[in-house]
């Protein structure tokens, strides 16, 4: 307990002090790696809580950037409307998605996901009059306020971080709650759950539905941090770029998702002065994360951390039978 | 009244491709339950590996085998270096299906470029024939005759083979199929095969109706997707109905209503989902 209050200070320190110790370029780096985080957690609230692993979390992202571009730019609505309407649109996505996708499980779960983000990110492109097409929809900006420019990279900075640090926070609270715990029962025995009359469809439902929301704040960064909205932030390939950051991180943890964002925008910094194969790079580091640890590097570290190492399941390392 | 005739053929046409495309991948799923994603990188690898044969032998044949050679070298590797390690996980397979299939669609473009490339047919093949109702070229023909022997064939090899009956066991009950002396593992590992080359032939194959760019492993991935959710995830019978459907839906919305095609190829499938989830013709989970 007191160790994990340690850790959190020890976090919360290191993030006050980036933008002091670092230069512009680094202080981007940190908003992007936050945006991505967020993403991560989304996905690994299901996959980590429920064994549900989603290819559509960055769609969600994608379904509240656009309307923050659209809404922002096309209509010139007022900046916090524009905000709450994108993050309640895609609350109502989430809700139909949710409705969509409640029944299936695991592996069907994934193709449905994989099949409804697509779909998404096909009519992204498609229809045109709305959306842009593929130049999509350019000049996303945060407004002045008093002389404050929100667009600056250090303010920035510092509304991504208290934004993502509430999240995190909350969702620490959250995966010990009385909720928390009974998504990990669900995933561990839902007969039994049910049997003991939890509303296990239910639960189900409203994490997704939280998990769609989350996301949704991170498109609304996203956005504002691109300064466009086009349909690649929907394509197949970032979502399989927060998929392996969580799975590289541990998706089961709650800081697993946000070490494996650092460690691979570190990677492809790296990588991108020799080679623009990125996507290469992103399925190397997916298969060897699989093949090697499929637990994730967060539960790696905890366990050198420890040293007594209680054994307890993953979701990709439970055999198949039910 | 051609308007109609026309749309009618061509959503066959897409149909028969979209058979062809999805066969692979049910079979797949229906017999280890591994859903390979990365099934439309496998297309991709098929029809450029074919399509360059072609161009340097000149014959359509050979160019037909090499992509469904190339593919299924592809999937026979992954499966006994890659999946076989995570066996019974199936989510791990899937998730590593992905990375293999980004690698590959990644690697292609290294070698062949973002340019599209399309199908060199010789006039023959590409003139067209009269069928009674209106002229239609030759190819998209054979393409239907092709994909309605391919089901006629994977149907009588599963219903009156010792084969398909082994197939059908397996899939029913591993362990008692296992009991009874068939060697499930070199099973799967022919039927994989067999999908992976289907799934190249298929690239061969479509490369005639859309042309070979980055990005079309994603799609021929999410159209074979929708086709199995439609039809119930494993069921040969579901792949046809669902590629019919979704070929003949996808035909008549692009003609009619071209805006709004992509909303209808999607509409039976979310229809599905909400009062029939396991698919037309699966098995409930």
């Amino acid at each position: 307990m007191k160790r994990e209050h340690l850790l959190i200070l020890a976090i919360v320190a290191a993030l006050v002090a980036w933008p002091l110790l670092m230069g512009n370029y680094a202080v981007a780096q940190a908003n992007r790696a936050m945006i991505y985080a967020l993403a991560a957690l989304s996905f690994s609230l299901l996959a980590g809580r429920l064994g549900w692993f989603s290819l559509c979390q960055t769609t969600f992202a994608g379904i509240s950037g656009y309307t923050v571009a659209i809404l922002g730019v096309r209509y010139g609505l007022p900046f916090p409307l524009v905000v709450l309407l994108a993050l309640l649109l895609t609350t109502f996505s989430a809700v139909i998605f949710g409705l969509l996708t409640v029944r299936s499980r695991k592996v069907s779960f994934l193709m449905l996901t994989l099949a409804l983000g697509q779909m998404v990110w096909a009519l992204s492109f498609q229809w045109v009059d709305v959306t842009g097409g593929y130049n999509g929809i350019a000049g996303v900006r945060m407004p002045v306020y008093g002389g404050v420019d929100l667009n600056d990279t250090r303010i920035f900075y510092v509304m991504v971080t208290t934004v993502t640090v509430a999240i995190f926070l909350a969702m620490w609270r959250l995966y010990r709650s009385p909720f928390g715990l009974l998504l990990l029962g669900i995933q561990e025995n839902e007969q039994r759950m049910r049997a003991l009359g939890h509303p296990v469809a239910l639960a189900r439902f409203s994490a997704f539905v939280l998990a769609g929301a989350i996301a949704g704040v991170a498109g609304v960064f996203l956005v504002y941090d691109m300064g466009i909205m086009s349909p690649s932030p929907l394509g197949l390939g970032h979502a399989v770029w927060v998929l392996t950051a969580a799975v590289l991180g541990g998706y089961r943890s709650l800081l697993g998702p946000a070490i494996g964002v650092a460690i691979l925008i570190t990677l492809e910094t790296l990588v991108a002065q020799y080679t623009d194969r990125h996507m290469m790079v992103i399925g190397l580091v997916l298969l060897l994360s699989i093949l090697l640890m499929p637990r994730g590097l967060a539960e790696v570290l905890e366990q050198r951390f420890k040293r007594k190492s209680k054994p307890q399941a993953s979701v990709t390392t439970t055999t198949r039978g039910e | 009244m051609n308007t109609l005739y026309f749309l009618t053929l061509n959503g066959l046409t897409m149909a028969a491709l979209l058979f062809i495309m999805a066969s692979g991948l049910t079979l797949a799923f229906g017999l280890m339950r591994v859903v390979n994603l990365a099934h439309g990188a496998f297309y991709l690898l098929g029809g450029y590996v074919g399509v360059q044969v072609i161009n340097d032998t000149g014959s359509l044949t050979l160019g037909l085998l090499a992509g469904g050679c190339i593919a299924l070298v592809g999937g026979l590797l992954m499966e006994r270096f890659l999946l076989q390690r995570v066996r019974g996980l199936d989510l791990s397979e899937a998730l590593m299906t992905i990375a293999v299939g980004l690698i590959i669609a990644d690697a292609l473009l290294v070698v062949y470029g973002g340019q599209p490339v399309s199908l060199p047919l010789s006039r023959e093949l590409r003139a067209p024939v009269d069928l009674g109702v209106m002229m239609y070229p030759y190819f998209r023909v054979l393409i239907m005759v092709f994909a309605l022997l391919l089901g006629i064939l994977l149907w009588l090899v599963m219903t009156y083979t010792r084969l398909g009956a082994a197939i059908r066991a397996g899939v029913d009950d591993r362990e008692t199929a296992m009991s009874q002396g068939i060697n499930v593992p070199l099973l799967f590992g022919g039927v994989f095969a067999v999908a992976s080359f289907l799934a190249g032939i298929a690239g061969v194959i479509g490369t005639s109706y859309m042309s070979l760019t980055q990005g079309l492993d994603v799609r021929v991935l999410m159209l074979s997707l929708v086709v199995i959710i439609i039809g119930g995830m494993g069921s040969l019978k579901g792949a046809a109905v669902g590629a019919l459907i979704t070929g003949m839906v996808s035909s008549f919305a692009t003609g009619y209503l071209p805006q709004f095609a992509l909303f209808f190829l999607f509409l039976p499938m979310t229809l599905i989902l909400v009062f029939r989830p396991q698919g037309l013709f699966g098995r409930a989970a």
